[in-house]
């Protein structure tokens, strides 16, 4: 299924430094590979070579964190410029960031921070994500984030937000089924919700990943397994939005590449159940 | 809610989660956010970020410190140091001034230096290595610093990767000149080294990679 003029690449990994060579060396089937921009700009020749060989082996697209999108701060074009040429030169399906800010004043936290839903909110948004996706030449997709604040004064749901930054700005979403979980968890909510009221023909991608417990937190680590609840809110995804691009994230205590891919394994019988109910309905 | 509402809210969240945490800034928030240990949160997991990145990039100095001196000293970096970049590349590349002006051991000094030039040689662009008529070309990224043990080495990239080699405190003049683009005939005419020695050590950065031989020197 092709949606927003984007293809359903199957399943996928997020690239870790540490297991590149062992890709290079054993090409695993992988639908896609997921590279974070920042790592890849400005690279040293050596790690340049092997994205590059990367690239040319499997499909990529680009995860950054870096664009700042909800930020008063103008668009960094550096960034923009270096991302275009990264998205080019590795032939990215596409490019992705997150519905947040990370800093003002050009100084830069590195945190996805959270932004208040309001109508002024979505206006600033979808009006830099439009120049965003001018500069890029391309279609960006937008991440849900997991967030530890709400503001008092939203105006609007986190979903219908995104939905309507959709429309406004003409973006897709990466919709990280862990983090509508997180968040839900910390915030209350309900997470089938969240997913109903996002719009269908917008989801490009999903993400899969593990969260831990502190205290009375649950944090968006990217360090544990996909928890079972997670694992059963992507089946309702893939019910509601079909088959997507789905990507395994970890980023903490990351373990082999054989046991990552054996938690992705984990999605093709769900991707498989849901396709069944569908073509038989 | 304007916009420069939304600037001010930004202002403020900034102020609370990365400057010295006060009850001010924490009070201009109340109207704003829920809940307040969420604030807590945020203001911890930056300063990890930043600390898991000092270490990263110097392990050689957190084996010299301990664990309990080096996260110390990594606190104490990030609390004064903004980063202003997209990247976290190059945000610790202060810590070795950092470690001087708050007068810090000159062995840590030191050892940090040593891994920002590492850092440095790994990161040079490898299409540059031209050299001007008279003069050598050299590995990308070279430049004699102190190394671990507190002597001189040249660090320069090789393969792609850091590498580095001890040079004898007598040599360092002459490869210096040499790194800095000099020309050899007026670099060899001011070292005190003797022409078996000058012929050894060429002979040793040529073979290591650290200087590429040029025709006029066959």
């Amino acid at each position: 299924m092709i949606r927003c003029g984007l293809p359903d690449l199957g399943l996928g990994l997020g690239l870790r430094a540490q297991h590149a060579r062992e890709i290079l060396a054993h090409r695993p089937p992988l639908g896609f590979l997921e590279l974070l921009t920042e790592n890849h700009l400005r690279e040293p020749p050596r790690s340049r070579a092997q994205t590059d060989a990367l690239a040319a082996a499997y499909p990529v697209v680009l995860h950054g964190v870096s664009l700042n999108l909800g930020s008063v701060d103008p668009l960094d074009r550096t960034y923009l410029g270096e991302v275009r040429e990264l998205a080019e030169r590795v032939g990215a399906c596409w490019v992705s960031d997150h519905l947040c800010w990370t800093g003002v004043d050009g100084w830069n936290s590195h945190e996805l921070l959270p932004l208040p839903y309001t109508e002024e909110t979505l206006r600033h948004v979808a009006r830099r994500v439009r120049q965003a996706q001018d500069s890029l030449g391309r279609r960006i997709a937008l991440e849900n984030p997991s967030t530890y604040l709400a503001f008092a004064h939203s105006q609007m749901p986190e979903p219908e937000f995104l939905a309507r930054l959709c429309e406004l700005a003409d973006c897709a979403l990466l919709l990280d089924v862990n983090n509508v979980y997180v968040n839900a968890m910390n915030r209350g909510g309900d997470p089938s919700a969240f997913l109903a009221a996002l719009p269908r023909e917008r989801v490009v991608q999903i993400h899969l990943a593990g969260h831990s417990r502190r205290g009375r937190w649950w944090i968006d680590t990217h360090a544990a397994p996909v928890a079972p609840a997670v694992w059963r809110l992507y089946e309702r995804a893939l019910a509601r939005f079909g088959p997507v691009s789905t990507l395994l994230e970890w980023d903490a205590a990351i373990p082999s590449l054989t046991e990552l891919r054996r938690e992705l394994a984990k999605a093709e019988p769900i991707r498989a159940r849901v396709e069944a109910t569908a073509n038989a309905a | 809610m304007r916009r420069s509402a939304l600037a001010r809210l930004q202002r403020t969240l900034m102020r609370a989660l990365y400057a010295r945490p006060s009850a001010r800034t924490d009070r201009a928030l109340d109207p704003y956010c829920s809940p307040r240990e969420g604030i807590v949160l945020y203001r911890r997991m930056g300063a990890l970020r930043f600390e898991r990145e000092v270490a990263r990039e110097y392990p050689r100095l957190r084996a010299l410190l301990g664990d309990e001196r080096f996260a110390a000293l990594a606190r104490a970096f990030v609390a004064s140091r903004r980063s202003r970049s997209f990247t976290l590349d190059g945000y610790a590349d202060a810590l070795p001034r950092f470690i001087a002006r708050t007068r810090g051991s000159a062995a840590a000094r030191s050892l940090a230096s040593f891994e920002l030039a590492l850092r440095r040689a790994e990161r040079a662009d490898a299409s540059r290595a031209t050299a001007r008529p008279g003069a050598l070309a050299h590995a990308p990224g070279a430049r004699v610093t102190r190394g671990p043990r507190r002597t001189s080495v040249a660090v320069f990239q090789r393969e792609g990767r850091a590498a580095w080699l001890d040079v004898a405190a007598a040599e360092v003049p002459l490869l210096c000149s040499l790194l800095r683009g000099g020309r050899v005939d007026r670099a060899v005419a001011h070292t005190k080294l003797s022409p078996a020695r000058i012929r050894a050590a060429f002979e040793r950065w040529i073979a290591a990679g650290l200087l590429i031989a040029a025709p006029s020197l066959e």
